[in-house]
């Protein structure tokens, strides 16, 4: 309770009493930030509060000398005057419309998610590469397959799973299906330096747009030979384009992607890029013609 | 109220009793929360319509209005109707506020027009004619990518805090370097602070569409192509590269460093004669559409509310602070400039009284320098801003044996580039030619010599597909070309207190304009640079002759 009082007074004299009223949903929740808990556990980061500003120390309002009396109000009255961000909420304006409320939660979702699956290099240096991939993908109802192995590493029933904790250095992931888990353009970066991928799906997962395809097509470029893109509503014709550059593409699925502008075209010239490649999922002629045949 | 309004006016007759009920009965279906949604509600934006008058008036004014409509959009009517322009400051404070208030009712029946279904599309007499912008807070001299980029970003952060004003010559962009650009972004640069820009902005592209998406609008597609930039280097380039390599990767750059033989067996189609290595991007780079993101970036500029202006800056007002003196050889004054001189498509002269002035005029700026006596002085003053036109052309080539869909934009070691254009064989090529061979700048007429003399025969060695393509069509822009060391000028100038300059890409521009726009905005609006520290670029570096030059293979 003290130590609550105390910090309180803390982030009063650092800030300024107008951004100290954020100061409940700004402390971090204890213990939270490791993925190798399997708790699911979320957080708010607190703000960087030490901005320096540029107006000169002689324009704020500490005009009073040290050995001067102060009152309690002294501490409470701003020195830096408003800041950008406070000017800019007030001008904001609340918008009370449901689709407004719901744009809103659905912001914070998605910035809580993007914090949740960006690149954490504290994983990384606990487990290697390899292992915090899979770590990564299976607490979140993915599935890994390693090399060497035979059955895929997954969830069970009750949300337990079996991965060492521990970096060991022979451990190559192989086999990555990632179509359960909604993956961003940051979670791929959480799947990097894979240097054995040779398999990996991404099917419905709604936010594979063409900037996810570039980052595959960066990370995986040398290994990649399955690739499963079904139903990625979000990828354009650029993103397919580019998968020219899995050199060692073999299988590609593209279901549910008939939508694409030029789709038989492209799918054309990559058998011609790539000459092992086998695409499906893309009907390259109306099967009803060959009934009159 | 409203009638109380009417008989302040100078014309007590003009306003029959139909308009005053018209205006009532429209009250009891006004409320704020509807005045907020789909119709903008900058106030300064619509004109009462027409149907308020009777049919008599209606048509006299039409006939007027169909002679002077397309011409001046900012003369409304006869001067009896120009409320906003009476000398008397009380008639036109009053004049003012009630134009506001029927503007504001004229845009809820409108609204309701269009829910009702009554009509489609705005009818000409009801499109809303703008008011001329009189005052404003930052006037950007400029709106092509890098003006749309510093509206933008000064609008999104300062919203209603900040009334902001571009000037635009051309509203159809046919000289803009922005459009005529082939749109590659890169992070391989050898200057820090270009590859953070060039990071910035692939990020900005990769967010446009919720950044820059209008509810009730398509969002933006950027049409991002991520195939990557290939630089190739030959032996004399090839420390060069190895350094700026290095430098990239430390950047955070994904790139690939590849020798001879891996360019032979990555790329068949590409001949490694006299090449000893070239850098590969693996992320984050490759070519997108810059009319798109211009676009999107004016749009939504203009719906937070900047105001874009069709007319072209041709004079500037300055005034000395005398307080404050400047001593180098000669001792000279800080100005402060206060406002700025429009010409209009018509000819027609009017003023903005502005606070801060950004210059993004792009290949012209170093005209607009000359506005304000940079260039023609003594001391600081007679350093002008060394930016100037340039013509480069980009030719469209059809090849079919050409190198294929994996194709990254190539540059050649001597600067020529070519990259693919659709799925259909087409490639863009072009090549910057040398110092003392500059096309002339007069017009953007495309010399077809210079690409069967020069660009053909690079490509057509580098890749001897190229041997039998053909020229299907080509066109010029201008570079904004510093002629002192080839890369931005960017920040205030040291003897004025409130002008700053977004100028001098020379080439690119489009892909550090996010990046250009965010630190102009920080510099606006909070005084420094907060995310990327553009001290460097500054105008300084030209007055201490310390280039910051791309160190090219």
């Amino acid at each position: 309770m003290m130590l609550h009082l105390l910090k309180q007074v803390q982030i009063i004299q650092k800030t300024g009493w107008l951004v100290s009223r954020n100061f409940g949903t700004s402390l971090m929740v204890k213990g939270s930030t490791d993925d190798n808990n399997n708790k699911k556990t979320w957080y708010y980061r607190m703000e960087d509060n030490s901005k320096k500003y540029w107006r000169l120390q002689s324009d704020c309002r500490e005009g009073v000398p040290e050995s001067e009396w102060q009152g309690m109000l002294h501490h409470l009255s701003p020195k830096h005057g408003i800041s950008l961000s406070v000017v800019h909420a007030l001008q904001k304006g609340i918008d009370l419309r449901p689709s407004a409320i719901a744009g809103w939660y659905g912001n914070i979702k998605r910035k809580i998610s993007v914090m949740d699956q960006s690149f954490k290099a504290k994983r990384v240096a606990a487990l290697g590469y390899d292992l915090a991939a899979a770590h990564f993908l299976v607490h979140r109802e993915g599935k890994v397959r390693f090399k060497d192995a035979q059955e895929w590493t997954q969830q069970d029933e009750n949300g337990e799973y079996e991965l060492t904790g521990h970096y060991s250095p022979n451990v190559f992931v192989e086999a990555i299906d990632a179509s359960g888990i909604d993956l961003l353009y940051e979670g791929l970066e959480s799947m990097c330096y894979l240097n054995h991928l040779k398999w990996l799906s991404v099917a419905s997962c709604p936010n594979i747009d063409d900037w996810c395809i570039d980052r595959i097509c960066c990370q995986y470029s040398n290994t990649l030979e399955y690739l499963d893109i079904s139903n990625c509503v979000k990828v354009t014709e650029y993103g397919i384009a580019a998968l020219g550059r899995l050199r060692k593409l073999k299988h590609l699925y593209l279901n549910g992607l008939d939508d694409v502008t030029n789709i038989k075209l492209l799918c054309l010239l990559l058998e011609d890029i790539l000459p092992d490649l086998h695409i499906e999922g893309i009907q390259y002629m109306d099967p009803k013609l060959l009934h009159h045949v | 109220m409203f009638y109380v309004l009417r008989t302040c006016s100078r014309h007590p007759g003009k306003y029959r009793g139909a308009e005053w009920s018209q205006v009532w009965s429209t009250c009891s279906y006004g409320g704020r929360k509807w005045g907020r949604r789909g119709v903008t509600t900058s106030t300064r934006t619509f004109c009462p319509p027409q149907e308020s008058q009777s049919s008599r008036k209606i048509q006299q004014n039409k006939e007027q209005e169909r002679e002077n409509q397309y011409e001046n959009p900012y003369q409304s009517k006869k001067p009896e109707y120009q409320r906003d322009q009476y000398d008397n400051p009380w008639q036109r404070t009053v004049g003012i506020l009630s134009n506001d208030i029927k503007n504001y009712f004229a845009g809820i029946r409108l609204m309701f027009r269009h829910i009702s279904g009554l009509q489609g599309d705005p009818v000409p007499d009801q499109v809303p004619k703008l008011t001329w912008p009189s005052h404003c807070d930052v006037l950007v001299v400029g709106g092509g990518v890098m003006g749309s980029s510093i509206a933008y970003h000064l609008k999104e952060r300062a919203l209603q805090g900040l009334n902001v004003v571009v000037v635009e010559e051309d509203s159809c962009y046919k000289r803009a370097s922005t459009g005529l650009s082939v749109g590659g972004i890169r992070q391989q640069f050898s200057v820090p602070e270009n590859i953070q820009l060039s990071q910035y902005g692939v990020e900005f592209l990769r967010q446009s569409p919720k950044l820059l998406a209008i509810e009730g609008m398509d969002p933006p597609r950027v049409q991002f192509h991520p195939h990557g930039y290939l630089s190739l280097a030959s032996e004399a380039g090839l420390n060069q590269l190895e350094e700026n390599y290095k430098l990239q990767v430390e950047m955070g750059a994904k790139l690939k460093f590849m020798h001879a033989e891996e360019l032979k067996n990555t790329f068949p189609w590409l001949n490694t004669d006299g090449i000893e290595a070239g850098v590969l991007g693996l992320e984050n780079e490759g070519w997108f559409d810059p009319w798109d993101l211009l676009f999107s970036l004016r749009r939504k500029a203009i719906s937070l509310g900047a105001q874009y202006v069709n007319g072209k800056v041709t004079g500037l007002k300055c005034k000395d602070l005398d307080d404050v003196i400047l001593e180098v050889h000669y001792s000279s004054p800080i100005k402060n400039l206060n406002s700025a001189e429009v010409t209009l498509p018509n000819g027609e002269k009017r003023s903005i009284t502005f606070a801060v002035l950004v210059i993004a005029a792009g290949a012209w700026s170093g005209e607009v320098g000359h506005l304000v006596g940079i260039g023609d002085g003594k001391g600081i003053m007679a350093v002008p801003i060394p930016v100037e036109p340039r013509k480069r052309y980009v030719y469209c080539v059809h090849a079919p044996e050409g190198p294929g869909l994996d194709a990254p934009l190539v540059i050649d070691p001597n600067g020529t580039y070519f990259r693919r254009e659709g799925l259909g064989g087409l490639y863009l090529c072009g090549q910057s030619p040398e110092e003392n061979d500059e096309p002339p700048i007069d017009d953007l007429e495309v010399d077809e010599t210079f690409f069967m003399n020069n660009v053909w025969p690079t490509i057509a060695n580098r890749v001897p597909s190229f041997e039998n393509l053909k020229l299907k069509t080509s066109w010029a822009g201008y570079y904004d070309y510093n002629t002192f060391d080839q890369n931005g000028i960017i920040g205030l100038h040291p003897l004025f207190s409130n002008m700053f300059i977004a100028t001098g890409f020379t080439g690119h521009g489009i892909q550090q304009a996010a990046g250009v726009g965010r630190a102009i905005m920080e510099c606006i609006l909070e005084g420094k640079y907060c995310t990327i520290n553009l001290e460097r670029f500054g105008f300084e570096r030209i007055l201490m002759n310390e280039p910051l030059f791309e160190k090219n293979i």
